[in-house]
């Protein structure tokens, strides 16, 4: 507790150094917008994601999950239309942007493209077997052992990657930094029971802890991004809890405090707020992390099994006939070693201009 | 320190009893009759009985759990669930040397070229060679394990011969690089640049020479005990633990650089460099010392990374290390095995943070004091 008591004299002199420097609250709060229309952004995205994606729910579940991705997507385009744009980001960023919006696209529109057969082997006893990458034979990328287009398989993988991926980073993202900022504010016995429990996670290996656990469950793709939202969990409660400390000690927060805030008010209307772009950083960084163990589970053949095709378990299908056909393991590994890279750059970005 | 060290241990015990109810109470979890789900359905009534017995599906979860762990402080982790009925521990006993060998071999590779690249980074900031270590490594952290692996062993196994060429190619254009950049005068990291860039390259093109002369196509699949043949042993584990390194350099390389810059800029250095101490000396001598600390802290947390990374890697070239036997486990269900496994791991994985923590107290004496 000792050192979260001196933070308030510490916070002090920090803002007092920012609004001594000319830079005072202005530009902070100019900055915060962008962040909140990613959040929309990235809230639309996998709502109408998960919508199109789970057709095994009900219809109802599936309504509201487009109607809550259709508010999110006004949301974005309330706010964009009270934003002034910025000078343009650099070709990294366009490149890593570019790249995770074909992805996401892809996954999105994979059952509306006119693709060539690439989930059911029953339907491709014409098709030859092992067919090289080529632009003359309908199969861009080739076919595997069993006559299926890897292009097809490829853009199907990459649903199972994005819904496990956004999943399990919104499930660690809300639980984690719920449990964070609720330690971090209020301290005491709270925060060691949670402190203790993102310990014990923290003590597995994370590729240990996900074997653990599949080991035990059946792994479909819901199993799985719970598991992932399980391992994502201990890194947002660390940085929801160090951030909220900073902030619980800023005057803005003392001074909603002495115009008589109620605590949940402060927490949702003050804190988290502030905690969101940090956290929002955060989460790309993790989910090229949860994409990269969903792809190593079913690497392994203990995460989703064939004929689901996944990028993971393509690679380990690939994996007997390598040195003939490396395509069929390298068209999965680029796919994904950009996106992960992606996410990575644009997550290191976020956190250079938002990280606290 | 003794109360420091108490007080750890204390909460390390803490957690791994934690630990140890948590992969128990997966078993537990699981759907369905135990022995139904391990043996099928073509099971005779004798097995049925004798996995309900090794499991004590018929006493209370207290009784079983509190017999298990009993078990597993003497090193008695029960039979395997699943035929060949062996004790747990000695399959875990014979798997384990495996792992650790290239966990060790990877950590020593990350941590000298982790380090070496790092410093190089922080004493270049800004300039080229910093620029090129610190992309390098972003690029080469996001990429996934088992995906590097594979690429590994398109090159090394199936077409050795680009390595070779690639190996030549680069130790010539570093050599012509260092020997360009001294008739230039520019400062190199030894701080004479005559010599010091004459020795880059000569050592340069040795290694590049010697690789293309000597680099062998390395074995797919397979494992030499290192008791059998200690050439054969390193063969089926230079790919391996290649594999892990090359995932751990780039971790150290970019923590070490963070930390180090910031050493650079201070007092003592100022004052080691105004005596006129040499590069080489400042860098290894006086800064490395104090920018350990983040490093220290990712080598702890790397091991966790390790041994996962171990899971794939010895599915990758069919080692018969622990993270083999876990995944066989897994499949075959055998759940003996898997709580064993996951327990030992986490033990490990706590020692060294431990360590880790000790080594903290061996760096910087403040800390010593600021137990809790």
């Amino acid at each position: 507790m000792l050192p979260t008591e001196k933070l308030p004299a510490a916070g002090a002199t920090l803002d007092d150094g920012r609004a001594a420097a000319g830079e005072t609250l202005g530009p902070a709060r100019a900055r915060l917008p962008v962040a909140v229309m990613a959040a929309w952004a990235f809230a639309a995205v996998a709502f109408l994601v998960l919508a199109t994606v789970l057709s095994r729910l009900v219809l109802p579940l599936r309504l509201v999950l487009v109607i809550l991705g259709l508010f999110s997507a006004y949301r974005l385009v309330a706010a964009l239309a009270r934003w002034r744009r910025p000078a343009s980001p650099p070709t990294g960023t366009w490149l890593a942007v570019g790249w995770l919006g074909l992805v996401v696209a892809g996954a999105v529109f994979a059952g509306v493209l006119p693709l060539p057969e690439g989930l059911n082997p029953a339907a491709t006893f014409t098709v030859p077997a092992l067919l090289n990458p080529g632009l003359h034979s309908g199969h861009l990328l080739g076919t595997d052992t069993e006559g299926l287009d890897t292009l097809t398989e490829l853009i199907y993988g990459a649903r199972i990657s994005l819904i496990v991926g956004i999943g399990g980073t919104l499930t660690g993202l809300i639980v984690g930094g719920i449990a964070g900022m609720v330690s971090g504010y209020f301290g005491g016995p709270v925060d060691g029971v949670t402190s203790y429990i993102v310990d014990v996670l923290l003590t597995f290996p994370p590729l240990i802890l996900l074997i653990a656990m599949v080991a035990f469950l059946s792994p479909d793709v819901l199993n799985i991004t719970i598991v992932l939202g399980i391992l994502a969990l201990p890194g947002f409660a660390r940085l929801a809890r160090a951030n909220t400390i900073k902030i619980a000690s800023r005057d803005y927060v003392t001074a909603s405090r002495t115009l008589g805030s109620r605590q949940v008010r402060i927490l949702l209307k003050v804190i988290a707020p502030n905690l969101i772009p940090s956290l929002f950083a955060y989460s790309f960084i993790i989910m090229s992390f949860l994409i990269v163990a969903e792809a190593s589970l079913s690497f392994l053949g203990v995460g989703i099994q064939r004929p689901t095709p996944t990028w993971g378990n393509m690679i380990a299908q690939g994996d007997p006939t390598l040195n003939a056909h490396p395509a069929l393991v390298l068209a999965p590994a680029v796919a994904i070693l950009f996106t992960v890279l992606s996410a990575n750059f644009i997550g290191q970005r976020l956190q250079k201009r938002w990280g606290l | 320190m003794l109360r420091m060290l108490g007080l750890r241990i204390a909460r390390a015990i803490a957690v791994l009893v934690a630990v140890s109810l948590g992969t128990f109470s997966l078993i537990a979890l699981s759907p369905g009759d135990p022995a139904a789900t391990i043996l099928g359905t073509t099971a005779t009534p004798a097995e049925v009985a004798y996995l309900d017995q090794q499991l004590g599906v018929n006493q209370p979860w207290p009784d079983r759990y509190w017999h298990w762990v009993t078990g597993a402080v003497q090193g008695n982790f029960g039979l395997s669930l699943v035929p060949p009925r062996q004790s747990v521990a000695q399959m875990l006993g014979q798997a384990v040397p495996v792992t650790a060998e290239i966990v060790v071999i990877a950590l020593v590779l990350g941590l000298i070229f982790g380090i070496a690249l790092g410093a190089w980074a922080a004493h270049r900031q800004d300039q080229a060679a910093d620029r090129i270590i610190t992309a390098g490594s972003f690029a080469l952290i996001s990429v996934p394990a088992f995906v590097l692996g594979l690429l590994l062993a398109i090159l090394l196994v199936f077409h050795p011969t680009w390595v070779r060429v690639l190996v030549l190619a680069a130790g010539l254009v570093i050599a012509g690089r260092a020997l360009s950049s001294a008739s230039q005068r520019k400062p190199l990291l030894v701080r004479r640049p005559g010599r010091g860039a004459l020795v880059l390259a000569a050592v340069a093109t040795a290694i590049g020479v010697l690789g293309f002369l000597f680099i062998p196509a390395f074995p797919r699949f397979g494992w030499t005990p290192i008791t059998t043949s200690l050439a054969g042993n390193l063969r089926f584990a230079f790919l391996p633990a290649l594999t892990l390194t090359l995932g751990l350099i780039p971790l150290f390389a970019q923590v070490l650089r963070a930390d180090m810059v910031q050493t650079l800029q201070q007092n003592f250095i100022v004052v080691a460099r105004a005596k006129g101490m040499s590069e080489l000396h400042i860098i290894f001598r006086e800064a490395l010392r104090p920018s350990l600390f983040s490093l220290v802290t990712v080598l702890g947390l790397s091991i966790g990374a390790l041994l996962a990374g171990s899971v794939v890697v010895e599915n990758i070239f069919g080692l018969p290390g622990l993270g083999s036997v876990l995944l066989n486990a897994i499949t075959s269900k055998n759940y003996s095995v898997v709580q064993a496994g996951v327990l030992l791991i986490a033990l490990v994985f706590l020692i060294v943070n431990l360590l880790v923590d000790i080594a903290y107290a061996y760096l910087d004496p403040r800390t010593r004091r600021a137990a809790n």
